[in-house]
């Protein structure tokens, strides 16, 4: 039961938000009326037919920010643990001279993708 | 499948071609334009017109000049008095016919007054394409009180046909010269509001300043006019260069900014709204008592054999009507020169590299009428 | 002393059982209220009256809810039809148990989870996930730029968002938002870390896809982004979910900085609420009166302004915890 009681609580909660969020998804296929339209299911585009699937290779520039997001992001999940017990116990400055030196690595990291202008749009 | 219709290269999987329109919410009517887009990057866009095609100029070689009166102002319904009182003059001026002075006075005011609510409502279009919805219900506010002024003597909202050979139809009142003038002191006041509200804020300007740059060379090209032409540093004005009606007697400045891009032409239809104000403040004043059309109209407009060529300022640039008469009652040829159809000319090469954001932008600054362009 | 749920009931089950109904009855009558005020208060600051439907418009919403439940479902016809499918239930499901984290109240919450705010976090990640599939899997071109929109600045924001929470952490030293909250007892941290604030709130409304960081569903370029293509019910779950995401974001700001339940004279769950409520009409606000911001534009102010500006803020606190 402890298990329950801590993560499985929530665990239950989350497949409980994926069933409830089924049910109003099937509701309307009983009560809904069909069409029978023929462009009905076609994507739409302003009205006019598409030219070319959607599935195409998409620009450069949105997967740099997913790549910058992954450093990133791991390097600040990293701090959290450090503040939990940052200033608690015997480590004087030591803690604080850490904390300096591994953000000041993550301003590195932004000051060098501005300057290889990842945050720039490339124009043309 | 037409020529438009270009197959997507199967070589090229980076790029693709996207539809914008002719049902899209920012394209102001059933236009498309035709974008292919590198990502976000308009590689090159092709605008694709002729939707809300209703052949005006071919209507007007099968009816006869008082015929086709009510036209004009269906071409472009946001300039429809000044479409409309244009093309009176274009015929009374091939037919020599005297205008009472009274009638040109109340055609000034309400040619203003109709630059007004147009430049209204491109304000609060052109905003709502950058995303912001609060000031689109403003302008249309003001907008309608302009309605209500010219609808009290014109009859209709929007489709005006208010002005006749020789003058107008119907005469003024002095309750509407106390409308048109209350309506000035109280636009004046909410011109600063719109001034605070909208051309301060960081982020239009960030979306307008240096977007939508028309190259020096364009305005030759595309025979750019009216706002946009005057945002690129040209001083032109139909109003001032070859004055039409009466409005050479009228004291008001041309507005000019030299940048050309969006953040230019909005501040140029801002101020010309405020020298709008002041010649029909001038107007008010000066309105003179007498005939409001004029005596003696010829009972059929038959303008002598030739070309006639008639150019007014309408709020998107220059309005040309060329009329090839051959004698008859009925125009020859009529054909009208729209400022919407060369702005719109002129898309593919300011929305080239661009990002896809900053084609809405452009599209709404330019203030296109459809109607216009596929007349 | 904190009571939670399980305790409460002494059966997991049924305290499982009346959790789900307590949520889900609250959220749907909140996404009714939101949307009211929403449309209430957009008309107030645009001179209109708004709906008018039952008694000051709150039918509206009602009929309309029951409007998309029976609207039709289309699937188009060259969409791949799974990922099209699971996506909106997938931007729905983080919705429930979001909610438990939050404490409301002092006595009674659901559940005191010692990483509250990393819980927070990594599920409201999901919501992104859901974003996508959308997306990609609707194979319209609006909807695939919406969606990689969302995605760029989903992320690009969640850096901030994080970095301004961290000097809380710091303070308090625990990641639990019940600790936090009695923390605040004697005063709230908007006066000690009013920058963080700042930054969190404008992180939260890029996070929920809000104006004036709406381009995911910039309806003036994209026609409605990601959910193009989707209709009836499909879409009003997304509609739900960003209601639902609002909540939380204003939830989390007040417990992290306004000082959660703590206040005079009221109720705690009253004062936790009237807090949540205020910081949802100011981003009302900020959706009416803004126009839209470009893409570009948004990615370098999150890149360039708001995470140098919220590492500063850390590092000024650590100093600052070390000196005092």
């Amino acid at each position: 039961m402890d298990w329950f009681s801590q993560y499985g609580f929530l665990g239950a909660l989350l497949l409980s938000g994926i069933v409830l969020g089924a049910i109003p998804v099937v509701l309307p296929l009983i009560i809904s009326p069909r069409a029978r339209g023929r462009k009905s299911r076609e994507t739409y585009e302003c009205g006019m037919d598409t030219i070319g699937s959607a599935w195409v290779r998409f620009d450069i520039a949105y997967y740099l920010f997913a790549l910058i997001f992954v450093a990133f992001e791991v390097d600040v999940l990293y701090i959290l643990p450090i503040a939990v017990i940052y200033n608690s116990g015997t480590y004087v400055w030591r803690d604080f001279i850490e904390l300096t030196i591994f953000v000041g690595i993550l301003f590195l990291a932004i000051v060098y993708a501005w300057s290889k202008g990842v945050l720039h749009w490339r124009s043309r | 499948m037409n020529r438009f219709e270009v197959e997507q290269d199967p070589k090229s999987r980076d790029t693709y071609y996207l539809n914008m329109g002719p049902q899209h919410p920012s394209t102001h009517g059933v236009m498309r334009i035709k974008l292919h887009l590198d990502g976000e990057r308009i590689i090159s866009a092709e605008p694709i017109i002729g939707y809300g095609h209703r052949a005006h100029e071919k209507m007007a070689e099968n009816r006869d000049y008082i015929q086709f009166l009510p036209n004009p102002s269906r071409v472009d319904y946001l300039g429809g008095m000044i479409y409309n009182i244009g093309y009176c003059q274009a015929v009374e001026r091939a037919m020599n016919i005297e205008v009472p002075e009274r009638a040109e006075y109340i055609r000034i005011i309400c040619n203003e007054l109709n630059r007004i609510s147009s430049h209204l409502l491109w304000l609060g279009t052109f905003l709502m394409d950058l995303g912001a919805f609060t000031p689109f219900l403003y302008a249309f506010d003001d907008r309608e009180k302009i309605l209500d002024i010219l609808d009290r003597i014109t009859g209709s909202r929007l489709t005006y046909c208010y002005a006749r050979f020789g003058g107008v139809i119907l005469d003024i009142d002095d309750v509407f010269l106390d409308n048109v003038s209350n309506f000035c002191t109280y636009f004046v006041e909410r011109l600063k509001e719109y001034e605070k509200l909208v051309i301060g804020n960081v982020i239009f300007r960030e979306r307008t300043i240096g977007v939508g740059i028309f190259a020096p060379d364009l305005a030759q090209k595309y025979a750019i006019t009216g706002p946009c032409l005057r945002a690129m540093g040209h001083v032109h004005d139909v109003r001032k260069d070859e004055p039409y009606g009466i409005y050479d007697r009228f004291d008001f400045d041309v507005p000019t900014q030299t940048e050309g891009d969006c953040f230019a032409r909005t501040l140029v239809r801002v101020e010309e709204m405020r020298q709008s104000i002041r010649i029909i403040e001038q107007a008010v004043s000066d309105m003179p008592d007498g005939l409001f059309l004029a005596a003696r109209v010829p009972k059929r407009i038959r303008p002598p054999e030739g070309d006639y060529y008639f150019c007014v300022e309408s709020p998107r640039g220059s309005f040309g009507m060329y009329i090839a008469s051959d004698g008859s009652d009925i125009p020859f040829r009529l054909k009208l020169r729209t400022p919407s159809f060369s702005h719109i000319s002129a898309m593919p090469a300011v929305m080239a590299g661009t990002m896809l954001a900053d084609a809405v932008a452009i599209l709404g600054s330019i203030d296109i009428v459809v109607p216009e362009i596929d007349r | 002393m904190k009571t939670d749920i399980i305790q409460l009931f002494e059966n997991p089950y049924l305290a499982l059982g009346v959790s789900i109904a307590v949520i889900m009855a609250y959220l749907s009558v909140n996404a009714i209220m939101l949307i009211w005020l929403e449309r209430k208060l957009s008309a107030r600051i645009q001179r209109r009256i708004g709906p008018q439907r039952g008694p000051f418009g709150l039918m509206q919403q009602i009929f309309d809810m029951g409007k998309l439940l029976s609207k039709e479902l289309l699937t188009p016809k060259h969409a791949n039809k799974l990922l099209y499918v699971i996506a909106p239930i997938l931007v729905f499901a983080p919705v429930v148990a979001l909610s438990s984290l939050f404490p409301i109240t002092s006595t009674y919450i659901f559940h005191d989870f010692n990483i509250a705010i990393v819980l927070i976090l990594a599920i409201s990640g999901i919501n992104v996930i859901g974003i996508f599939l959308a997306g990609w899997g609707s194979n319209n071109k609006y909807a695939l730029l919406g969606a990689v929109r969302s995605v760029a600045q989903n992320i690009s924001y969640e850096i901030p968002l994080i970095l301004s929470v961290i000097p809380i952490v710091m303070i308090t030293r625990t990641m639990s938002l019940y600790d936090i909250t009695l923390a605040q007892e004697t005063y709230p941290f908007i006066l000690v870390q009013p920058i963080a604030l700042i930054i969190f709130i404008i992180s939260a409304t890029a996070e929920t896809n809000r104006a004036p960081f709406d381009i995911p569903e910039a309806e003036s370029e994209l026609v409605a982004g990601f959910h193009t293509e989707y209709s009836g019910m499909r879409f009003g779950l997304f509609f739900f979910a960003e209601y639902s995401n609002m909540i939380f974001a204003c939830a989390l700001a007040t417990v992290l900085f306004l000082g959660g339940w703590h206040g005079p004279f009221l109720p705690d769950a009253v004062w936790f609420f009237i807090k949540v409520y205020a910081l949802i009409v100011l981003m009302m606000w900020f959706r009416w009166t803004f126009p839209r911001l470009r893409f570009d534009q948004l990615m370098k102010f999150a890149w360039v302004v708001l995470v140098p500006l919220s590492l500063i803020n850390l590092l000024i606190t650590t100093l600052v915890l070390k000196i005092v």
